[in-house]
């Protein structure tokens, strides 16, 4: 057995001090912390926690069309930082990735610009253009790269298309992804529909909104017995219902984010319009239900729902705002704060940040077992930082977490067994 | 003195130095009444007692003297600033967003102050010399007539210059956007801007970034308090000061409008019990946790109320599915004297305006004697004088040096702060 090529020394797995061993790219062992061993580079882990690199199955990297907001670069640089080794890019970029040439073309600027990763790997669009009308051609897209399909930010209003996409999908092997989203219900809507859109005058987005496409999916994935994946799930209807397809035995996954997990409406108060996101911010019931659904498994995975926007584009009145929050820099310290909070354990992190969305979109995973992707992260949560727009490293500073101080930093990150980074004086 | 909830036992607060009401050589254009004006040190004495203002006896000061030591723990600030006889009182606010941003006392300050303007507009020459040099631009997004008007006569009328700025003349149509436009207008240095928008919260991002005062006419569906503040003075007028065991019934399309919001807080500030009734596809979201009785039944809802607001039915909303028609409308929600025989006697009726005679209100109702809604026209003159008074000389006031200003001045409405989680 050849010898190491990186010992990432003095680091926490499962609450045990060990040293991790990679050879040519893959993981070889977690060995006891000071096993001796001459060969190869050594990386002093300095009693930060050793994570898998994580996996975000939903982020909007604007690039081609929209370079001012984010581009592929700024994008997975954040993404090098925020820890994440894998993301999932969605396809409402313009020209929309509807063909293998925008799929190419984003997959080739990802390895130009960072050629030992982060992987980029491209979801596509699931109509032509992202209008609702007609099927893109999945099979070009899968071919040049996409692992998966969705019209994310336009939700397919017709269920028959809808339908048909999912029966198509299915042959390639591929899950769809849906943003369940009523288009007329939620139509011109700012927040969420309540007490406070009741106040400030705003136009809201009722819960129904969301809750009754999760309905359709739902159904539409039993009766076809296909797979459907429910993208950033926001509300307790939609838990609820989710819970109950599970129970039925449907083919169904959920994803949510740190940011629904810990605000609420009350953030929109005097008009923020960095918590303008789609789907809304919800109530505090909302929160509770979908902090037990993560908790339980109801809700699969973590994604960041990463949408970055210009600064310019944020500072107007609500109803103008983009909807978005940019969210790589800042997720693993989020989900840390749920950590602090007793909502989840430091293993369930592991589990929806990385093993399950793996699992999910059939991407490699690191478990730390001899021959896995040595993709790692080491985190210090006892480092605490203060969000500023400098301390983000998406081009997007559009987080209500300005000014917030958080927790956790991620202190080294290495693909492949390659260092992409290792802050030596954080650690 | 009455006793009213939210408002402090002390004693009435003299108004303040409002000299410039006195005619004088300065101010007084009209010949009239100069040659009748006494020689006797005392005016008040005289048969024109009306144009005087009567020195705050000594008693009276004595016992302001004492609440202003005591403090109050109604007023976040000292009470010195409300009841400081002889200097205007130092408004605290930079900008009026929202009636939530005002404490009973304060409403009531805004009253009394419009009480004394409401004068000038009934003199032969409606000019006094006030707000002399201050300049005013009326940012008009939304377009309006009325309430334009209402600013610009009532800034007139304190000799203050105002600048009309519409939307279809400004570069918003060249598709600057708002911060743009309203940097641009900071540069030119106004002391106030008067902005009426069609987006909700717009006041508010512009108070945020602009030094002049900004003054909220109507935001989107979010507020419209002087609005709310001219419903308050035209029935303080008919009621008094004192609106407890009042109650008031605003009809209509809640939902999207700003002067239900605005009115609601206000009565409710005012200590008056407030009613709404709408069809429930006109109701706003979270309803039921304002303080307010909801009815969809209007006759029903008519029983017992002491004056009732009609509100204006957008058109458009009949097309947004909210309405079957117009006529339907009418019959179940439109105002008439068949619903006002459920309601006290002497009962009041309002409108905001423009009407749709026959839709929300009707026809002969506006024009029968219990109706205010020319008395809101004239109020609300009278309540933005008052306003563009407060707002332009709070910071002289400031600058005669009181060293307790500051802490006034940094106080905030409080929807504005955001909430950490």
């Amino acid at each position: 057995m050849p010898g190491p090529d990186l010992i990432v020394r003095n680091v926490l797995w499962q609450d045990e001090r060990v040293s991790l061993w990679i050879s040519q790219g893959v993981v070889q062992r977690l060995a006891p912390p000071d096993e001796p061993c001459s060969e190869g580079e050594q990386l002093q882990g300095g009693g930060a926690l050793l994570l898998p690199g994580l996996i975000d199955a939903h982020v909007h990297l604007r690039e081609p069309g929209f370079e001012y907001k984010e581009d592929i670069a700024s994008g997975l640089e954040a993404a090098t930082r925020g820890g994440f080794s894998a993301v999932l890019a969605m396809a409402n970029t313009s020209p929309v990735n509807d063909s293998a040439a925008v799929t190419s073309f984003m997959r080739d600027r990802a390895s130009e610009a960072h050629p030992l990763g982060p992987r980029l790997h491209p979801v596509g669009a699931l109509t032509k253009g992202l209008a609702g009308l007609e099927l893109a051609p999945l099979a070009e897209l899968a071919e040049a790269g996409c692992v998966a399909f969705s019209n994310d930010g336009v939700p397919v209003a017709n269920p028959d298309l809808f339908r048909r996409a999912m029966e198509y999908a299915s042959d390639l092997g591929l899950v769809v992804i849906d943003h369940c989203e009523d288009p007329a219900l939620a139509e011109g809507a700012s927040m969420n529909e309540g007490r406070i859109s009741g106040l400030l005058g705003l136009k809201g987005q009722p819960v129904v909104a969301e809750s009754m496409q999760v309905a359709r999916d739902i159904l539409l994935a039993e009766y076809l017995g296909l797979p459907i994946h429910l993208a950033h799930v926001s509300c307790r209807q939609s838990v609820e219902l989710i819970r109950w397809a599970k129970v039925r035995g449907v083919r169904v996954s959920a994803e949510t984010c740190p940011h629904y997990l810990l605000w609420t409406e009350e953030m929109v108060q005097g008009y923020n319009t960095l918590a303008k996101v789609n789907p809304p911010l919800r109530t505090d019931d909302d929160v509770l239900a979908l902090r037990q659904a993560v908790r339980e498994g109801v809700i699969d995975i973590l994604v960041t729902d990463h949408a970055p926007h210009a600064d310019h584009e944020k500072e107007v009145p609500m109803d103008e705002a983009p909807n978005g929050i940019s969210g790589l820099d800042t997720a693993l310290s989020l989900s840390w704060k749920l950590v602090r909070e007793g909502v989840l354990l430091p293993q369930d992190l592991v589990a929806l940040w990385s093993a399950r969305p793996g699992a999910l979109f059939s991407l490699p995973v690191n478990r730390f077992q001899p021959g896995d992707p040595a993709d790692f992260i080491l985190f210090n949560p006892d480092l605490e930082w203060t969000v500023t727009p400098e301390a983000l490293r998406s081009k997007g500073k559009n987080t209500p977490c300005i000014g917030q101080t958080l927790p956790g930093r991620v202190v080294a990150h290495g693909i492949a067994g390659k260092i992409l980074f290792h802050d030596v004086d954080a650690s | 003195m009455k006793k009213m909830r939210g408002r402090v036992e002390a004693p009435v607060a003299e108004l303040p130095n409002m000299n410039f009401l006195r005619r004088n050589r300065e101010n007084d254009n009209s010949r009239g009444l100069r040659g009748l004006r006494s020689k006797t040190n005392r005016p008040w004495k005289t048969k024109h007692r009306k144009m005087y203002w009567k020195p705050m006896p000594f008693s009276a000061r004595r016992e302001i003297d004492a609440a202003t030591d005591r403090g109050c723990r109604h007023f976040p600030y000292p009470a010195k600033h409300i009841f400081t006889n002889g200097a205007p009182m130092l408004w605290p606010y930079k900008d009026l967003l929202c009636i939530s941003q005002l404490t009973a006392a304060e409403i009531l300050y805004v009253f009394q102050v419009a009480r004394r303007f409401a004068e000038i507009n009934t003199r032969p020459v409606k000019k006094v010399p006030t707000l002399k040099g201050k300049s005013v631009i009326l940012f008009f997004v939304e377009p309006s007539t009325r309430t334009k008007t209402s600013f610009d006569i009532a800034g007139k009328r304190l000799s203050a210059d105002t600048y009309s700025l519409a939307a279809s003349s400004s570069s918003l149509r060249k598709g600057e956007n708002l911060k743009d436009s309203a940097l641009t207008l900071q540069a030119m240095h106004p002391d106030a801007l008067v902005l009426r928008h069609h987006q909700s919260g717009a006041s508010e991002f512009l108070a945020r970034r602009l030094s002049c005062s900004v003054i909220n006419a109507g935001d989107g569906w979010h507020a419209h308090p002087t609005q709310a503040l001219l419903d308050g003075f035209t029935l303080s007028e008919a009621w008094g000061d004192d609106m407890a065991g009042k109650t008031v019934l605003i009809v209509g399309d809640i939902a999207h409008s700003r002067v239900a919001r605005s009115d609601v807080l206000l009565f409710t500030a005012l200590g008056a019990r407030v009613r709404i009734c709408a069809p429930r596809t006109l109701l706003p979201a979270g309803v039921r946790q304002w303080p307010v009785e909801v009815f969809s039944n209007l006759t029903e809802a008519c029983k017992g109320v002491d004056a009732v607001i009609c509100l204006r039915l957008q058109l458009e909303r009949q097309k947004a599915g909210l309405l079957p028609d117009l006529r339907e409308y009418a019959r179940t929600y439109g105002l008439g004297a068949r619903h006002l025989n459920k309601a006290n006697p002497g009962v009041l009726v309002m409108h905001p305006g423009p009407m749709n005679r026959g839709v929300e209100i009707d026809a002969a109702l506006a024009d029968a004697e219990n109706s205010l809604i020319l008395d809101q026209v004239s109020a609300g003159v009278a309540t933005r004088m008052a306003l563009l008074f407060l707002f332009l000389t709070r910071k002289d006031a400031a600058d005669q040096g009181d060293a307790q200003s500051g802490q006034a001045e940094s106080r905030q409405p409080q929807s504005s702060l955001l909430q950490e989680d």
